[in-house]
């Protein structure tokens, strides 16, 4: 049966191979320019050779076919397109802990590419990748439209691929149960982003199988190297989005996060404020404490200090740490806040200067 | 985590027409806010909408109420009203709001709940007074797929147990400086009732 006799059903135009083909790469290449003028694609060309030269090493025989690009993205992802680009996106960085996970990610990547699997999906993919890309929120969602049998079929060319390099098989398991402890809908019933991807057991289980019993590299600092500072800009997208239950779920799985990016505390504690529970006042002080200690210059700790001592009414507190936080300003993350505290804190500053001066005193409201 | 969801906006109120502003004098409500529209731009009456949210594990139907005003076209400059219940205004953060709600934590979950997005850029997001009402006001720019960018302003308080809303959205290049004054004179006849 010729190569294209799948894709097209019985009655319909036969479409030649070269022209499977070339629409292929030409929705790949639609895909690839959305990406860029959504701007979503972040321009780091460091990483982007440093991944680069991974995937080379792990797929030698399609030297010059791969690039890899880094793209802002809520979820953690990576996904490969047809025509050789390889899209991984911040959050996947910022979730991977050494050299060896994302190592691992790629094979499995160049694994999709080396078999072919978006050809023998060609409908499922063409349909996906343009719908997904329109809806920015949720473009991540859907990329990946290979069935579980590629997904599997994938997994074991990348684990041979990564374990012939002499990485550590060790972390291919491991990324899963990061991946699963970042997200716990993974593996639930229902139409979630993994639904094409077997269940978290299933793939690390079959991992285990062929894993060498060699301890093999893992490369933790020169990976961190380049990926630590997508991870401050990751914790504020949580924040941002109101995203509270990952921020608590991943300091109580990996609470040595806070050693690799003490900066974590101060993400924290918002995560507490943004949850509200009634014991969460009390951690949420802890945390933002616990960044000062640790993060003395990250400035947004201060502004989030200030408005807890404001809520509580402890002017003199509260006036303390915003002074603190306008010194060190300058190269912070803009936080949000500042902005809505200026105009009641600059009447508070003025009062609170009228105090100190015994000067005539003005309610506050 | 914001699950994939399904959206299904339907309107309640049937047909609605759209009426030619022609006197810049005239003032209009909608629920509880009066306004002055601008003239000669087209007010399309208020409708009744729902949308039908659902994720995973749970189906909510949410009303709101939209009126609209453009002057060249919907796709291009349009400023709209909006109000919803407040135990309603935030059904993905599942966030309910009161009068009492401060405007950093309003400004804070509306960003969350609507302009979550890696092709928004927050631009501003400050406090604001509308219809003598503390609000915040959001500015945010969006790429749509056709490469052009758009801008948007948002103001939004709590008032009589519902989230208004008045947006301003129109393309940067153009569009958006020819009609902004407009736009600022509605947001001073606002007043509430």
């Amino acid at each position: 049966m010729p190569f294209y006799a799948n894709l097209v059903p019985a009655g319909e135009l036969v479409i030649t191979k070269h022209e499977a083909t070339n629409r292929l790469f030409h929705s790949a290449r639609k895909a690839e320019t959305l990406m860029h003028r959504l701007k979503l694609v972040v321009n780091d060309s460091a990483i982007e050779n440093y991944l680069l030269n991974i995937i080379q090493i792990l797929y030698p025989e399609y030297e010059g076919m791969f690039t890899v690009n880094i793209f802002h993205g809520y979820d953690a992802n990576a996904f490969i397109l047809p025509n050789g680009k390889v899209f991984i996106s911040t959050s996947m960085l910022a979730m991977c802990e050494n050299e060896a996970q994302i190592a691992f990610v790629l094979a499995h990547e160049g694994a999709h590419f080396m078999k072919r699997h978006s050809y023998k999906e060609y409908d499922k993919f063409i349909t996906n990748i343009e719908q997904t890309l329109e809806s920015s929120r949720n473009m991540t969602a859907t990329y990946s439209r290979f069935s579980q049998t590629q997904e599997l079929e994938a997994d074991k060319i990348g684990m041979d691929r990564f374990q012939s390099l002499q990485y550590d098989g060790n972390q291919a398991i491991r990324f899963f149960i990061v991946s699963s402890q970042e997200d716990p809908t993974d593996d639930n019933e229902g139409a979630t982003k993994y639904s094409t991807h077997p269940k978290t057991v299933e793939r690390t289980y079959r991992l285990e199988k062929r894993l060498k019993s060699k301890k093999g590299v893992i490369r933790e600092k020169e990976y961190l190297k380049f990926a630590i500072k997508y991870r401050i800009p990751t914790y504020q997208e949580y924040i941002r989005g109101y995203d509270y239950d990952t921020i608590i779920r991943q300091y109580e799985s990996r609470p040595e996060l806070t050693k690799f990016v003490p900066e974590y505390w101060f993400f924290l504690g918002e995560a507490y404020r943004q949850r509200g529970e009634i014991s969460d006042h009390e951690m949420q002080l802890d945390a933002y404490q616990k960044a000062i200690e640790h993060a003395p210059d990250f400035a947004p700790t201060y502004a989030s200090m200030s408005a807890y001592y404001a809520d509580l009414n402890e002017l003199e507190k509260a006036m303390q740490f915003y002074r603190e936080y306008i010194d060190k300003l300058p190269g912070s993350i803009k936080h949000v806040k500042h902005s809505y505290f200026s105009e009641w804190y600059n009447a508070a500053l003025v009062e609170s200067n009228d105090r100190l001066e015994n000067k005539k005193t003005v309610g506050l409201k | 985590m914001l699950f994939a969801m399904l959206m299904i906006a339907g309107s309640l109120s049937g047909c609605s027409a759209w009426t030619y502003v022609s006197n810049a004098d005239e003032r209009e409500t909608f629920d509880d806010i009066s306004y002055s529209p601008p003239a000669h731009w087209l007010l399309r009456t208020p409708t009744n909408n729902y949308l039908k949210l659902s994720s995973n594990s749970w189906i909510k139907k949410v009303n709101f109420n939209r009126m609209r005003l453009t002057r060249n076209g919907v796709l291009l400059e349009t400023i709209e009203l909006f109000s919803i219940d407040q135990k309603d205004a935030f059904p993905f953060l599942r966030k309910s709001v009161t009068e009492k709600t401060k405007v950093e934590d309003l400004a804070e979950m509306y960003v969350a709940e609507h302009l979550d997005s890696y092709s928004v850029t927050i631009v501003e997001n400050e406090p604001a007074k509308l219809a003598n009402r503390d609000s915040f006001h959001i500015t945010a720019k969006t790429m749509n797929s056709d490469g052009i960018e758009l801008t948007r302003q948002h103001y939004g308080f709590i008032y009589k147990k519902k989230l208004y809303v008045i947006t301003y959205k129109a393309p940067t290049k153009y569009y958006y400086q020819q009609y902004i004054n407009t736009f600022e004179k509605l947001l001073k006849s606002c007043k509430v009732e």
